[in-house]
């Protein structure tokens, strides 16, 4: 077991590229943070941010050969990751290393029972009979809320709904004690009731094994009840990390500050409703044709002439926080 | 097949304005077949909903995936043809009509989708996917279907050489803008908006929200708005009606049913929604288990099975109806045991 005060998962400078007809694109773009031991850390973005590469980077699952990490590294329980051969990385995936991702009906092998899918994963890393597995199937079907596991054991996905299919997934996430399990949009496509019960669950696994989690959301109602750390992303850089409760007391990127005014206020919040909410104006830039300087330049209400030619570089402050933003370079300077 | 079970839902008049649509009584079962000689039995998807939708008002409906508030949408368009019950709009039943009665009421009534890559024509242009419901209702010809279209893309905000690019050129809120383009060109006064923000971006969201509310400031459009999403629908709309298997559990004025929520899965759903606030722990109300299937609907209240306050008698026994605690709130809830009722 490795040391507890160590971070369980530590990226430095991953970068990840993409090709396309017009040469190499960075989706994920000089990215480091941490995770630590037992640690909830969230990983906030909008779509095309890069979110969903760089922990398919971390898996190393990006698609071969038209995406391609070409730098960094990826330090998993000490571990460099991106040195491991792919037979290593096999026997790590599903057993220390765990993901659950959105779609619990395209990620179930639609002809296969649920039971025959946790066992598999089960008799891949462990030496058990096929009997233990089977047994230890129901066990992990009632631990994640499963009505008449040893029944549903023999059910095909179909035969489930979306918060059930997600909770065998969560199952076979959490069968081997994973160290960490990276959590991509897990709750995007439940309802809001099923998506408690499934957050609440990640919470059990933490308590009960000591597993940390990478969630991976664009709803940042999800990330303030369940981070501890949020690491925000746009145009494949981190833009701004921070302990959750700062970050939503008082966020250093206008990008960061931008989204949470977007947002409109809970439904039992009582907050007069506004006629119009504060909007982010233009999109993420594109690909291929993104700004020199800060990438937000042309979407920031602060943006000056500064930003359009020099790229922000990162800012650390104390207390676990930091920031890609000129307006921040002042500051921290004595 | 039997009638409806109970009467569900709101008085259908209200004062002396006649509203812009009345749904009466609407039920919609699907056939299902089951069992060894393929007895056939029916989903109750939406079962006995009455409502009705005021001129310029947003009426939300919300509710967990499967309560039937995408096949009430559908119905209200007869899009899905209800098995029972009637719909009214302007005064005229639209019930017995045939399709081709049903043309110039076509016009009057838009629907946006919540997919902003599956609803449009990937082999169209945009110009084409926008002009054709001017062209199918004859509303301009010649060069003037033309201005309409590029009026029409100018008042959601797209820019006038969109006309002539293809669907793929454009990002997914741009893709809505011209979902709403197209339901705006036969200038409806009426359109049913299927989660149309769910599928967009935080930042993007709040473009189209506001796109929305403008449109209907502008132009006096009444929506039907189904979501999920309660801190958009708190937002958007005047009203709201919340669904729980293909029933009418709540309804009124969305300030106090936000407010004051008088059925236990109001409350429970409320509960559920994640606030962007690190700091405020709100009591979560966790039910127990999933929504039933509409094939075989416990009896009785179609909620109590997952309800805190099921008495085992009343809410086993006997459907609740929708009625009104406070003579004159418009705030109804069919529950026997609500929120600040006697227990």
């Amino acid at each position: 077991m490795s040391d507890p005060s160590q971070p369980v998962l530590s990226l430095r400078g991953l970068s990840t590229e993409v090709r396309t007809d017009r040469g190499g694109a960075r989706v994920v773009d000089d990215v480091s943070f941490d995770v630590p031991a037992a640690g909830k850390v969230a990983l906030v973005g909008e779509s095309g941010s890069g979110k969903t590469m760089t922990a398919m980077s971390v898996l190393r699952l990006v698609p071969s050969p038209s995406a391609k990490i070409v730098a960094g590294r990826v330090e998993f329980r000490g571990r460099d990751l991106l040195s491991l051969s792919e037979r290593e990385m096999q026997r790590l995936r599903g057993n220390e290393l765990a993901m659950v991702f959105q779609e619990p009906m395209t990620s179930l092998n639609p002809v296969l029972t649920v039971g025959y899918q946790i066992t598999e994963t089960l008799r891949a890393h462990q030496s058990i009979s096929r009997k233990q597995a089977r047994a230890r199937a129901v066990e992990l079907l009632d631990r994640v809320g499963i009505p008449s596991p040893s029944a549903r054991v023999d059910a095909y996905p179909h035969q489930l709904s979306g918060g059930m299919r997600q909770r065998v997934m969560m199952a076979i996430a959490m069968c081997c004690r994973p160290a960490l399990i990276i959590a991509d949009e897990p709750t995007t496509a439940l309802d809001v009731t099923i998506e408690a019960q499934i957050l609440d669950l990640l919470d059990q696994v933490r308590v009960a094994d000591g597993t940390a989690t990478l969630l991976i959301t664009h709803d940042l109602g999800v990330v303030a009840g369940f981070a501890e750390h949020v690491v925000v992303m746009y145009a494949g850089q981190v833009v701004e990390s921070a302990p959750v409760k700062d970050l939503f007391r008082a966020p250093s990127h206008p990008y960061t500050q931008a989204l949470l005014r977007s947002l409109p206020p809970s439904p039992d919040s009582a907050a007069p409703r506004e006629r119009r909410l504060p909007v982010i104006e233009g999109r993420v830039p594109d690909l291929m044709s993104r700004p020199a300087g800060c990438r937000f330049q042309d979407r920031c209400p602060q943006v000056h002439d500064a930003c359009r030619e020099t790229a922000p570089p990162w800012v650390g402050r104390e207390g676990g926080r930091g920031a890609r933003c000129l307006l921040l370079r002042g500051e921290s300077e004595p | 097949m039997t009638e409806p079970t109970g009467v569900q839902g709101e008085p259908a008049v209200q004062g002396k304005r006649r509203p812009l649509l009345q749904v009466e009584r609407i039920s919609k079962l699907f056939p299902t077949t089951t069992g060894w000689f393929g007895r056939a039995s029916f989903a109750r998807a939406v079962d006995g909903v009455t409502l009705y939708v005021r001129h310029g008002e947003t009426l939300a409906l919300v509710g967990e995936s499967g309560c039937g508030k995408t096949t009430l949408g559908r119905c209200v368009l007869r899009l899905i043809e209800p098995t029972y019950g009637r719909i009214v709009f302007e005064g005229k039943d639209l019930s017995p009509l045939s399709q081709r009665q049903l043309r110039p009421f076509r016009k009057q009534m838009q629907l946006i989708f919540q997919d902003p890559y599956g609803s449009l024509n990937p082999r169209m242009r945009v110009g084409d996917i926008v002009a054709e419901g001017i062209r199918i209702h004859k509303l301009a010809s010649g060069s003037e279907v033309m201005d309409r279209v590029a009026a029409v893309l100018d008042s959601v905000g797209l820019p006038a050489d969109s006309v002539t690019r293809y669907p793929h050129a454009f990002s997914a809120g741009q893709r809505q803008r011209i979902g709403i383009a197209r339901a705006l060109a036969v200038e409806p006064a009426f359109i049913v908006c299927d989660e149309p923000v769910s599928a967009l971006d935080v930042s993007v969201r709040a473009q189209i929200t506001n796109l929305l509310q403008d449109l209907q400031e502008q132009r006096h459009i009444a929506y039907l708005f189904i979501s999920h999403d309660l801190s958009v629908v708190r937002h958007m709309s005047h009203r709201v009606a919340v669904m729980y298997l293909g029933k009418l559990v709540e309804v009124g004025a969305t300030d106090a049913v936000f407010a004051e929520p008088l059925h236990p899965y109001t409350r429970a759903l409320l509960s559920a929604v994640p606030v962007a606030d690190p700091e405020r722990k709100r009591l979560r109300i966790l039910l127990e288990g999933e929504i039933p299937s509409p094939v075989s609907p416990p009896p009785g209240c179609p909620f109590h099975p997952r309800c805190p306050k099921n008495d085992g008698k009343f809410c086993v026994e006997q459907v609740p109806s929708l009625r009104e605690l406070k003579a004159g709130s418009h705030h109804r809830v069919a529950c026997w045991h609500p929120e600040g009722g006697p227990a």
